[in-house]
This record gives structure tokens, sequence and C-alpha cells, in this order.
């Protein structure tokens, strides 16, 4: 990676050849690897080294944005060329825009070096425990394990630099015998904080308990989520109903349901950096400070995130959400966490008379954004509960059910938590529990 | 540039079995209008080089952006290390499906580059298309869209493979965005998810006549807000030309990568129901269905020369005359079949390696005109423009929704609904598929944001269709 000193450097050149535009910048350096393994092999391995600079100019309130890989000074000029042209067909924007004064933030540490080095053997090596487990059992495992690091610098005309490093990983697997599959994943900041044994335990118990699937009936029933599952449904509420932006258009669920009671008092979901199960990020694109906030606090619906300019352009207060420079209005909770609640799974399971399980959701997508109603399938691991027990495998359910409604079925959540690896946040971790919902539609089977 | 690869391949003679590098320079230009002012001019460069070296059996990949010669020679060593590594714990050795070498140039063909056109231009065209859209009252959102890559990518391989090629991409559309009723509707032009795109250049987008439908659209979308929605139930559907891309695509391009039928997208996307043994067997759709694999068609979103490993571009059947014939590959999984790559392995950019993607996987054209497709239904649905899909990890049980859902009665078109969903399985939907339309009715779709791969690579792809009739489809209300 190209350090703190490097990105110091070219602010000069940003300084140099901005002339007469204001400038916010943005890089983002990855070095990424990656080992991908199905059938109980390696088959994809990879490491990428890329670095890339967004430049936002402001004249006139006019703003437009250039974007270079090119880091040196021939780059960056050319940038600022383009930049100039840009900013001369744009149109002025509907409200005042300027770049925010510096923030105090916060100092969270989130680099490994064990896990930003972690070698291509050291990656072949986790694999071979996973497959070697899957194959105990005589199974066939398929998964990923990814790790690297990251780091942004931000600098601006105004006076700002700022530069964070972290490492990540995250990891997930599949093992599958005769037709049966059981999932788990992990992501974090820290490798040795990842159990890859434990871990393939889990998905190999799923397969354990399961036997050839039989079909129900579409309908209601009480349903049981992994952890997994939670947290593919939370990130979805997160980015249709508490998008800021979007509830000022009056374009989403939060016109309805914010400041109201969604849920059970132990239903608490939080965006908050300061998880050490997540992996912190001090401060958003424009450099406000990440603090914990709470979306939903004891079951009551509490505020929507707003970027830097939706903040100015509605008259709030930016949170500190800001994290995608081509669409500067939106804004996103990264270290989305749902807290624990004080049941365990084993309880849940044998308080429940008639239900489902549910491993892991699959291609969740959104049918009715004012409404947030989810539609996808089930797959990995989906059971019959009879009378306190995991009786049977069921073929794999269609679902479009409506969030709120859902929320409103939640009963128990657990006290055990996973960091699981995101697949609609490109594998960070969302921290969730298992939760027990009543009258979960399910409107058709698969037939596998 | 070419200097230095050729010399940094060199460290590689005799170390590998195979081994082939990507020099490529994507540039890229994005413009988003809302509502009369410019949100987003963004304007991208990036070049880089990706470096694949097969040692022993196996694969091992490396890319950066750095490209001095001495980061470069770190790169072929990081590759190689992978490699190495891979080595150590390989399901089987890979085996590379024969292919010539190939020496050639390749270039989109075009009128109009639209890196030339003036910006003036472009942002004038989508000002005027969202002022018209935000004349509605109920239209609390209009969005224009316009998007240009150029694509320039330069391959070598230690087989002699020596191919330049250069692919230009043009494309856009409007949305108009309604509230009202309590309510919150979607109409979009020319298709949903920022437009429609292909490989071509600034004349198609003088062709798609934004502004001239943008006060279409958003009546459209004002009257969505206050249609009725369907009562559930099994319909005929005539399924239009854009919402078939997506059905085309999610229920037969996907499947039929062979990557996924042996297993290795399993653990993230899924696999597939079109194993190996079902090859030539499967009755995947009705007889009159006929999809094709064409990376050749003039325009299409998925046209390209060569594919990322250097294989010529061609035309195979997917599905011949209702029956499973043939799967989308790459050099290593053709292999496993004693078959030839029908050029499928594809890279988003010099970061990625190349995973099998789909090119334009095209429906065939029928013999039906709109009338006559329409004709044939006592009591039906048209709809069109995709709102939502979903399909299962197999590929079989699928749920999409539309924008618009025009009701048919008597084979007469009718009123407006919304919301309609529409879900099955996916060979008993094929199979009741009883008309297609003509060649008059066909277009090339271009999807920008196929998703495959970890990490996630985007792809531009293809899909041929015109609007086809399926019988009794069951329908719901989507919230």
């Amino acid at each position: 990676m190209r350090g703190e000193g490097f990105y110091r450097g070219i602010f000069r050149y940003l300084s140099i050849y901005s002339g007469e535009i204001e400038f916010w910048a943005v890089v983002e350096g990855k070095r990424k690897s990656l080992t991908r393994f199905a059938n109980n092999g390696i088959h994809q391995n990879m490491m990428t080294e890329r670095a890339g600079l967004a430049i936002l100019g402001l004249k006139s309130n006019r703003v437009a944005m250039v974007k270079t890989d090119r880091l040196d000074e021939e780059g960056i000029r050319a940038s600022f060329d383009v930049l100039r042209e840009v900013l001369e067909v744009s149109r002025a924007l509907e409200y005042e825009f300027r770049f925010p004064s510096p923030q105090v933030v916060p100092s969270y540490s989130a680099y490994d070096l064990e896990t930003a080095e972690f070698s291509p053997i050291q990656r072949a090596e986790a694999v071979k425990t996973m497959v070697g487990k899957a194959l105990e059992r005589s199974m066939k495992a398929f998964g990923h394990l990814s790790t690297g690091e990251i780091e942004w610098a931000i600098m601006s005309s105004n006076g700002h630099f700022l530069y964070f490093q972290e490492s990540t990983a995250s990891m997930n697997l599949v093992v599958e015998k005769e037709g049966n599959s059981g999932y788990v994943s992990w992501s974090g900041m820290k490798i040795k904080d990842c159990d890859f044994e434990k871990l393939a335990d889990r998905a190999i118990e799923t397969v354990l308990k399961s036997s050839a699937p039989v079909e129900v009936p579409p309908g209601r029933y009480t349903v049981i989520l992994s952890p997994e599952a939670v947290a593919d449904m939370m990130v979805l509420f997160a980015w249709v109903a508490c998008n800021g932006k979007s509830f000022e258009e009056k374009r989403s669920p939060a016109v309805k349901y914010l400041g109201q009671k969604i849920g059970i008092d132990s239903l608490n979901i939080m965006d908050d950096p300061s998880c050490d199960q997540t992996i912190p990020v001090p401060f958003d694109l424009f450099g406000f400070p990440r603090e914990p906030f709470s979306i939903v606090e004891n079951g009551v619906f509490k505020q929507v995130t707003y970027s830097y300019p939706a903040a100015i352009k509605f008259g709030k207060q930016p949170t500190g959400h800001t994290f995608n420079m081509e669409t500067l209005e939106d804004s996103f909770p990264v270290n989305l966490v749902v807290f624990a609640g004080d049941t365990t799974l084993e309880d849940m399971i044998k308080d429940t008379d008639r239900g489902v399980y549910i491993s892991r959701f699959h291609y969740t997508n959104i049918v009715n954004p004012m409404e947030l109603v989810i539609t996808g399938m089930t797959r990995d691991g989906t059971f019959l509960i009879e009378n306190g027990e995991i009786t049977r495998s069921i073929k794999n359910m269609r679902f479009n059910f409506n969030f709120f409604e859902m929320m409103k079925n939640v009963d128990m959540i657990s006290g055990e938590r996973e960091a699981i690896a995101c697949e609609h946040l490109d594998n960070l971790p969302v921290v969730a529990p298992y939760m027990r919902i009543h009258e979960f539609p399910f409107i058709s089977a698969s037939d596998h | 540039m070419e200097e230095i690869l050729r010399e940094v391949l060199g460290f590689l003679d005799g170390k590998a079995q195979y081994f082939d590098v990507r020099y490529e320079e994507i540039e890229e230009e994005k413009i988003v209008v809302e509502n009369e002012i410019v949100k987003t001019y963004s304007s991208d460069v990036t070049k880089g080089v990706g470096i694949r070296v097969l040692y022993n059996g196996a694969w091992g990949f490396a890319a950066t952006n750095r490209l001095s010669r001495k980061v470069l020679l770190d790169t072929v060593s990081q590759a190689l290390e992978v490699a190495k590594a891979t080595a150590e714990f390989k399901h089987e050795d890979v085996v590379l499906a024969d292919e010539p070498v190939h020496v050639d140039k390749y270039a989109t063909t075009f009128e109009k580059d639209p890196f030339d056109i003036p910006r003036e231009e472009k942002v004038r065209m989508l000002s005027e298309a969202t002022k018209i859209m935000s004349r509605v009252s109920e239209i609390m959102k209009a969005v224009g869209v316009l998007g240009f890559r150029k694509h320039r990518k330069l391959f070598l391989s230690s087989e002699g493979s020596e191919i330049e090629q250069l692919i230009l991409v043009s494309g856009g559309g409007i949305e108009a965005h309604a509230v009202g009723n309590g309510d919150y509707q979607v109409r979009s032009y020319p298709a949903s998810h920022g437009g429609d795109y292909v490989t071509g250049g600034w004349e198609y987008i003088e062709n798609l006549k934004l502004v001239e439908n943008a006060e279409r659209v958003a009546g459209e979308a004002k009257d969505l807000l206050y249609a009725p929605v369907p009562e559930p139930g099994e319909y005929d559907l005539v399924i239009g030309g854009s919402q078939m891309a997506l059905q085309v695509h999610e229920s037969c391009g996907h499947p039929a990568e062979l990557d996924r039928v042996f297993g290795y997208e399993i653990s993230f996307a899924g696999g597939s129901f079109m194993s190996v043994d079902k090859l030539k067997k499967l009755q995947y759709g009705s007889q009159m269905v006929n999809i094709v694999a064409d990376a050749t068609v003039k325009g299409g979103l998925g046209s390209f020369g060569y594919d990322d490993e250097g294989v010529k571009a061609c035309s195979s059947h997917i599905v011949k005359d209702g029956v499973l014939v043939g799967y989308l590959m790459s050099r290593e999984t053709a292999a496993k079949l004693g078959l030839q790559s029908n050029g499928a392995a594809r890279a988003e950019g010099w970061w990625s390696i190349p995973l099998i993607r789909m090119t334009n996987i095209n429906l065939l054209p029928g013999e039906s005109s709109f009338e006559e497709l329409i004709g044939d239904i006592k009591r039906g649905f048209y709809i069109d423009t995709n709102k939502s899909w979903s399909i299962d990890d197999m590929r079989v049980n699928f749920q999409f929704a539309t924008e618009v859902a025009y009701e048919i009665k008597d084979g007469k078109l009718g009123r407006l609904y919304k919301n309609l969903i529409y879900y099955g399985r996916t060979t008993e939907f094929w199979n009741s598929c009883d008309g297609i339309g003509d060649e008059s009715q066909w277009h090339v779709w271009g999807i920008m944001n196929c998703g495959k791969g970890q990490p996630m690579q985007t792809m531009n792809v293809g899909h041929g269709t015109s609007p086809a009739r399926f019988r009794n489809v069951k329908v719901g209300a989507g919230g």
C-alpha cells in the first residue's frame, strides 16, 4: 500500500492544479487477495492491487466529479482539465452547496498486519482445514477466503486531510452431501478471530441433521431465521427505509413508519462503528465522524441517515453516512448491528410447535419499496420444526413479506449473534442474532 | 507498454505451463440529471494489467494499476506465487481446450464517437427530458441518464496470441418517479435499471428519442398511481421484449454458465439445474424456443471480437427447438466436456480474472405479429419493463415484477394495472411458450450491471428478444 505520506504528497498536486476550482478528493487504495474453492479444491486464486482518486469539483455552486487511477502529477493535472470542462456544462444545484469545515473524528483501530499480509499459502492452509473437516464426513466443500487491506485519504481545498487504513477478512463455506447443504460465513478485521474449524463444524452439523427434503404447502408459518437471514433482511431495510433522501422525497416506507413502534422492545438496530465485531470506519467520505447511530431503539424506528449533501438540501444534520461519491445525496449505515435478545436458539426451537428454520436467504429483492415488501428464496438448510424439534428437511420456499408486518410478528431474539459476511455489502460484516417470526408468508416451493 | 509487457512476460518463460496478460484502458463518462439539475457528471479513466498464470495445473492471477517495470515484475511474481499455492491444494489439473493462435485487431462499428459529442449537448438532452417529465405535478423526481465506455484491450498469451480490441458502449434512459394517492411508482424508458445500452456510438442515443418520449413516460407514471392491482390467479401473459430480456437472462443465461454447472459458484450465486447429464435431453422449453449465445451480433452489448482468454467470438445454440444443447464455456470448462470454448470467458476489467459470462443470449424471433400474440388471449395481461427479480440458487423458482401490466380481454388490450408479479418454475414456464414475436419486434437489449463472481464483477451483456406469449402463468399482486 502507498501509505499516508504518499497521499500527503499528491495533496500538493491537487492544490497546484485546482486553480479556481474548490475540490474535495477521496482516494481509495485496496490490496485484496481471494481464494475460492469448490468440490474440495481451490479453483480461483488471485491478488489485486488498485487505487483510485475521485475529485469532486465545486464552482459557482456547480458540482462535477472526475475519477482517475493516475495518481501522479500528470494524471492529476489532466483530471482538473476535464473537471474544468465538465463544470462549465453543469448546472447550479438547487441548494447552496459548500464543502464542510474539518471535523473531529474518532480514532478507531481497524488494522491488523497479520490479516493484511496473510499469504496465499496461509489461505490454502485455511481452506485445507475446512475441506478436511468436510472430507471426514464424505461431504463436498465450496467457498471463499479473502484477506487484504484498504486505505482511504480525504483531501480538500479548505484544508482537510484525513487518512485511515483497515484490514479486512471474510469467508464463506457451503458443505454439501447428497443434495443437502449447510452454510456459514464470517467477516472481520482480524483473521485470527476466524475459527475455521468451528465454522466448518457448524455448516457440517446442518447437513448432518438434513434428510431427503419434502415439500410443504405454501402458507404462513412461524419461522426461525438464522443470523445470515436476519442480516440479509436488515440490510434491505437499511437500504430502502433508512436513506434520508428518499424519506424527504416521500419515496420511502419511513414516510409511514418513522417514529412508530415497529417491533418488540428488544428490537434494536444500530449503525455502530464501536462494535468490536464490525470493521469500524471513523469518518465518512465528507469527513464527518462515525459515531454509534441508533436506527431502531426499543422497537421504535427512531431516525434515518443523511449524507452531507442531503443534509444541506433538506435542512438536516449530516449523520456521517456519505459513502458513495457518485450518488452524493444517498446515505447508508455501513456498520449495521442488530442487538442481541435474551433467549437462545435452542429455546426458540423448543418453544415452537410447528414452524420452519431458515439457514439462509437467497436472491432477496424489493418488490414494493413503499411497504418494503421483500421477495427471495431459502437455501442451504430449510427445516420443519415440529413439537419443539427440528424433524426434517423441506424443499426451498419462496417468500414475499412486508418487512414492517414481520417486525410486528417478531417475538424472540437470541442472545447469540454472528458477524456474517454480507453479500449485499461485498462481504462486510453485519452483526445479527437469530429471530423468531410468526405468520411468515411462503408463496411457492422449489424442487430442491 | 507492449514492450514492457513482453519483457515482463519473458520472466515467466519456462516457469509456467501457460500465461496471458491483459493491458486495459477504460474511459467512462456518466451523466445523471435529476429535475434539470446535473447530479452526476463523472469522467473516469483507469489503466492496468492483469496477469494469469497456469502452473502445474493450477491458476494464479495478480493485477495492478501501478505500471512501472518494477511493479509489473513484482506482479508477475505474485501471480506465479499464487498459482503455486493453488497447486498445493487443487481439486484437479486445469486443462485448456485448444484454441488457434490469433493475431488480430477488432473494433466496435460506430458512426459517431460519443466522447466527441459536446458535453453541453448531452446535458441539454437530459435537462430537456427531465423538464418535460417534471411538468406532471405527481412527478417527484425526473431522471435522465447517459453512459459511455471506451474499453481498449491488449491481450498477449504464451501461445502467441496478440489481440487488440476497442469496445465502445453507449446508452441511457429516462425515469419518472411519481408520488401520490399514498403510493410511489416508477416508469422507465426504454428499459429500467438505467436504460438500454449497445456497442455502438452516439447515433444510438439519437435514435432513442429520450426527449420525445418524456411526456408519455411521465403520464404513465402518474397513471400507475391510480391503477388497480391485479386479482391473483393464473393468466395468459404476453411479455414485452424488455422484460423478456431479464427472463432470458435469469432463467437461461445464468444456468447455462458451465462454471455454475460444475459448482464453482455454489457458495455465492448458486448452482444450475442444467446439469451435464441433461445435455441434449432436457426439454427446456416448447419447440418454438431457440436460444443462442451470440457474441457477433451487431450492436449487442455482449458483442466483441475475442473473449478475455483469446477465443474468437462466435454464435452457438444453448436451446434448440426447445432442447438444451449447449453451455456458455471457457477453455477450462469446455475441455472437461471435450469441446472447444465458445468464447464466454470475460473479465470486467484489468483487475478481474476471466469468468464465464453471458455474451448476447438471444431468444430467436418467431413468426407472430404483436396483434396475433394478443389476439389469441381471452383473459390475460401484456406486461413489460422489469421492476424486481429473484430466482432460486438452482435457477428454477423465479419471480419477476414489471412496471406496467395492461389487461388483455378477448384479444384486445385494456386498462392499466400496477404491481403485477408473476412466478413459476423455469422449464414449466418455457414449455408454456406458444408464441414469439417476429423479427420486426426483435431488439438486443443491453444490461450493464450483470453481477457474478467473487470479488463481484459487473458485466455488459445483451439479450435479443421480441415479445412472447406464455399460458397459465401464476400472477400475484406485489404488495
